[in-house]
């Protein structure tokens, strides 16, 4: 069963110069996959997910998850679409100063009005898998990079989203945090399958994913798929941002 | 966490940003609840001038309510602003539109409601002292401190309302069309601000007619040029700060010598920016605190007021008997006993004035009978008061016009009288006041003597005066006879008067004022103080926002290589700009309308105005630095 279909997507932003972010983009995630998105700078990745994740509204195509166009929605509809269908964890983790750890984590929950001893359950479920049961009690200021991007996830999935986005998360991250970030998105997904699409520029973190969607000057430009050995697959991808970066010439494909 | 609990975490955590508004609206709380306390006293009703001071009170609570309403609009929608980042997350989440505003609402009401609490808490622990303060200054017995349900209903009802009105109608300030805009915001570039030089150039000229036409008014135009004068000011005064300064600020930056010099190249781009930024919030400081220099500034002026008083009043007691009056050496004998029994030394003077028939005059609201005063009469009176008589004698048919307030102006005039058709021309005025406008409604002349005893009267009335230096002293003399120290003369000379003299009694007349005066400038000094706190918090709001971008951008300069000195002075120099650029401009907006104001006294009320100045500047001042000290902590944390 597909969560999410993209046809025919297209975004153009008007203006003095009208520029053509996406054209023509068709594609579908199946559910508990788990998607990566990957393109150079400037490729159309964080339109693309911003268009998914209802930020932003197309200039053409549809866009349908779990069997809903987000988009054909009423303002109050979104809302409660966004609540219940959607997870997002953000490269800048968007966490909110004033509430501490757990707070921000139950604040879906928070909004839909869900009973405080059933978001305690939730909260302890959640918190353990991601092993941040310490920090709680603490403010996001006194946590780590990759505290707050776990703490960012135990958010996004909390309310157990058909649908996580990630928008760069290890962007902001050393490479152990990134590490520990990228195996909990993998174990979430294998463990709770839960479907998640992410847009990245780290080919680690990409090596993560079932499989690779590049992006090239707003049109799909290939996809590869991760087979058994993940060593290979981030090896393919090395390979194919080589090819992506502009001259393929420039850069030699040697194999190891 | 519910979601009340949520939003009530929302602003209790925040409290650092939100600590000016709540302070100041707490501080707004306060006062309107004093002047409650006041106004529903169950004692208040004694007193002489209790009715007056109620009537101020009450225009202060409205004045109060307004500017308090405008304060918390204002600061809640700036506070809406800054958050937008903040609206963006929680839409991601599903936020619904309703919940936000809901979310928006309970805080606005949490603040609102704390506020009250808070104002009110305060109001009550220090009512006593405000209540003896005030009673003091409109010189009734000390109130006890008395706690009216009245006035707590109505302060708690006032504020309530408002708080509730702003917090449903600021919901709907928060417009959000894409959220991509929520999340954009602030991120983006700022674009270069832009100015219009035809609008720099007419903000120029609009401040200085303003500046001009204060600076030349005179009483007889003040009424006609007020209003344009404020207008204009207003309107050069926002498009001072939207263009002008941004505008000069250009016109620096071409000059290379200055602007690339040291650090000059930071503070100076900057400056631009933070000018267009903050214009609206420059303007409002400005004329916020225009108003309570004003406020305070004219009232302060009482300390002139007596100067001014004594010439109005030279005899502390003035008795005019009209006619023969069979009464007369019985209320005179009256007056000397109570002046005895006060232990008042004083001396006495006694002439005549003389009314004559006209039967033309060049004046067109000339009366039928004329009072005339001898020119001997005139010079004893006046050096009676204590004056150096320095003017010429009047001879033959000159005359001057009669004096009866220092204020007073005069047109030359000719009046004919019907016996032997005597025109009389008056060309001047007494340089001293000769009898009080309160006993000599109708114009006077003084004569020369000898045109003074050719002349013969249709009524003569006499007038007596009582001098001495302690006038004050003479408070309450004559009761009976006069009602808030004066008994009026007719309108028309001609008038069969019911009342047999005229009178007036400078000590009760003084104090009746003074009284008045000090309570307004009591009022005034509260609101005052309510309009420079506000504007401090609109200064502080300013600063904390703008604290996450100052970061950021000292952050960058601070990489390339600036000491912690340099860093120092451009925070200094810009929170100068911040602190003391509309303050200076009040000041100057100011002095201009005290130059206007000055032409209601004859005295100089410059040392005066150049006091309450300097006290706002030094409170400004100390401001300045408890904040910088504060600001330059909070910027060096980030700092490596």
């Amino acid at each position: 069963m597909s969560i999410l279909t993209v046809k025919q997507l297209a975004k153009i932003y008007e203006g003095k110069v009208a520029h053509k972010a996406l054209e023509n983009i068709n594609f579908s995630i199946q559910k508990g996959e788990f998607v990566g998105i990957m393109g150079p700078s400037g490729s159309g990745k964080t339109t693309l997910l911003n268009l998914i994740s209802t930020i932003d509204q197309p200039s053409s195509g549809e866009i349908m998850i779990n069997g809903k166009n987000p988009h054909r929605l009423n303002r109050k509809e979104t809302a409660l679409f966004r609540r219940h269908e959607l997870g997002f964890v953000f490269q800048h983790f968007n966490l909110l100063d004033t509430l501490t750890v757990e707070e921000n984590i139950v604040l879906p929950l928070t909004l839909d009005g869900v009973k405080v001893s059933e978001m305690d359950k939730k909260l302890n479920y959640v918190a353990q898998k991601l092993g941040i049961d310490p920090i709680l009690k603490k403010r996001t200021y006194e946590i780590s990079g990759g505290q707050m991007q776990r703490t960012a996830i135990a958010r996004a999935i909390i309310h157990q989203p058909s649908l996580l986005l990630a928008d760069e998360p290890t962007g902001n991250l050393d490479s152990k945090s990134a590490k520990d970030v990228m195996e909990t998105i993998s174990t979430i997904n294998k463990e709770d399958g839960a479907t998640a699409l992410m847009v990245t520029h780290d080919a680690v973190a990409a090596s993560y994913c079932h499989r690779v969607i590049f992006i090239k000057d707003g049109q799909l430009y290939n996809e590869i798929y991760r087979g058994e050995n993940r060593q290979a697959f981030f090896q393919k991808i090395i390979d194919m941002l080589a090819l992506l970066g502009g001259n393929s010439h420039d850069l030699s494909t040697i194999r190891l | 966490m519910t979601f009340r609990q949520f939003a009530f975490r929302n602003v209790f955590r925040n409290r650092r940003t939100y600590a000016a508004y709540f302070l100041s609206s707490a501080f707004s709380v306060m006062i309107f609840f004093f002047y409650a306390l006041f106004i529903f006293h169950p004692d208040i009703s004694k007193g002489v001038t209790s009715g007056a001071a109620i009537q101020i009170m009450t225009a202060a609570e409205v004045i109060m309510y307004v500017f308090s309403f405008l304060f918390v609009l204002y600061s809640v929608s700036t506070f809406l602003k800054s958050r937008k980042r903040e609206f963006g997350i929680l839409m991601m989440h599903g936020m619904t539109r309703k919940q936000l505003n809901t979310m928006i609402f309970l805080e606005n009401m949490l603040i609102g409601v704390a506020s009250i609490i808070m104002g009110i808490g305060a109001g009550i622990l220090t009512g006593k002292l405000f209540l003896m303060i005030g009673s003091r200054m409109i010189g009734i017995e000390s109130l006890p401190f008395y706690l009216s349900g009245k006035a707590l209903g109505w302060t708690i009802g006032a504020f309530l309302v408002l708080f509730l009105f702003i917090s449903i109608f600021t919901s709907f300030l928060v417009r959000v069309n894409h959220l991509i805009d929520l999340f954009k915001a602030g991120e983006k570039p700022k674009k270069e601000p832009k100015v219009s030089k035809l609008l720099s150039i007419f903000s120029a000229i609009l401040l200085i007619t303003s500046y001009y036409l204060a600076a030349t008014t005179t009483l007889e135009n003040m009424l006609t040029r007020i209003l344009p004068v404020i207008g204009m000011t207003i309107i050069g005064t926002y498009f001072l700060y939207t263009q002008l300064s941004v505008f000069l600020t250009k016109l620096l930056q071409k000059n290379r010598l200055v602007f690339w010099k040291k650090t000059n190249i930071i503070t100076i781009s900057s400056l631009a920016y933070r000018l267009k930024d903050n214009a609206r919030m420059f303007f409002l400081v400005t004329i916020v605190s225009t108003v309570a220099f004003c406020a305070v500034g004219t009232l302060a002026s009482m300390n002139v007021f007596k100067k001014e008083f004594i010439e109005n009043y030279p005899a502390a007691i003035t008795y005019v008997a009209k006619g023969d009056d069979p009464s007369h050496e019985k209320n005179i004998q009256q007056i000397k006993q109570e002046l005895k029994e006060k232990n008042i030394d004083y001396s006495t003077l006694e002439f005549t004035i003389k009314f004559v028939e006209v039967a033309d005059s060049s004046d067109e609201y000339a009366r039928q009978w004329l009072p005339v005063v001898a020119f001997s009469d005139y010079k004893k009176s006046s050096e009676m008061a204590g004056y150096t008589f320095t003017e010429k004698e009047v001879t033959g048919t000159k005359s001057l016009a009669l004096s009866t307030s220092a204020l007073e102006t005069f047109d030359p005039q000719t009046y004919t009288l019907k016996q032997e058709d005597i025109k009389l021309s008056q060309n001047n005025k007494t340089e001293h006041v000769v009898l009080p406008y309160q006993v000599l409604f109708a114009e006077g002349l003084v004569i020369s003597d000898e045109m003074y005893k050719k002349l013969s009267e249709v009524r003569s009335d006499t007038f007596t005066g009582f001098y001495t230096k302690e006038f004050e002293q003479t408070v309450g003399i004559g009761s009976h006879l006069v009602e808030e120290g004066a008994a009026y003369a007719p309108v028309d000379a001609e008038e069969i008067d019911p009342k047999k003299y005229a009178m007036a009694v400078s000590g009760t007349i003084y104090q009746i004022q003074i009284n008045m005066y000090r309570m307004m400038l009591f009022v005034a000094l509260l609101i005052g103080a309510v309009f420079f706190i506000a504007a401090g918090s609109f200064l502080y709001f300013r600063l904390y926002a703008d604290l996450d971008y100052d970061r950021r951008l000292y952050l960058t300069v601070k990489k390339v290589g600036l000491t912690d000195g340099e860093l120092n002075k451009i925070v200094t120099q810009q929170l100068v700009l911040l602190f003391f650029v509309p303050i200076i401009v009040a000041i100057i907006h100011s002095v201009f309308a005290f130059m206007a104001l000055q032409s209601f006294f004859t005295v100089s009320i410059a040392a005066d105005m150049l006091l309450v100045l300097g006290c706002f500047f030094i409170a400004q001042f100390i401001y300045f630095l408890f904040i910088r000290h504060h600001y330059l902590r909070n910027l060096r944390k980030t700092m490596i």
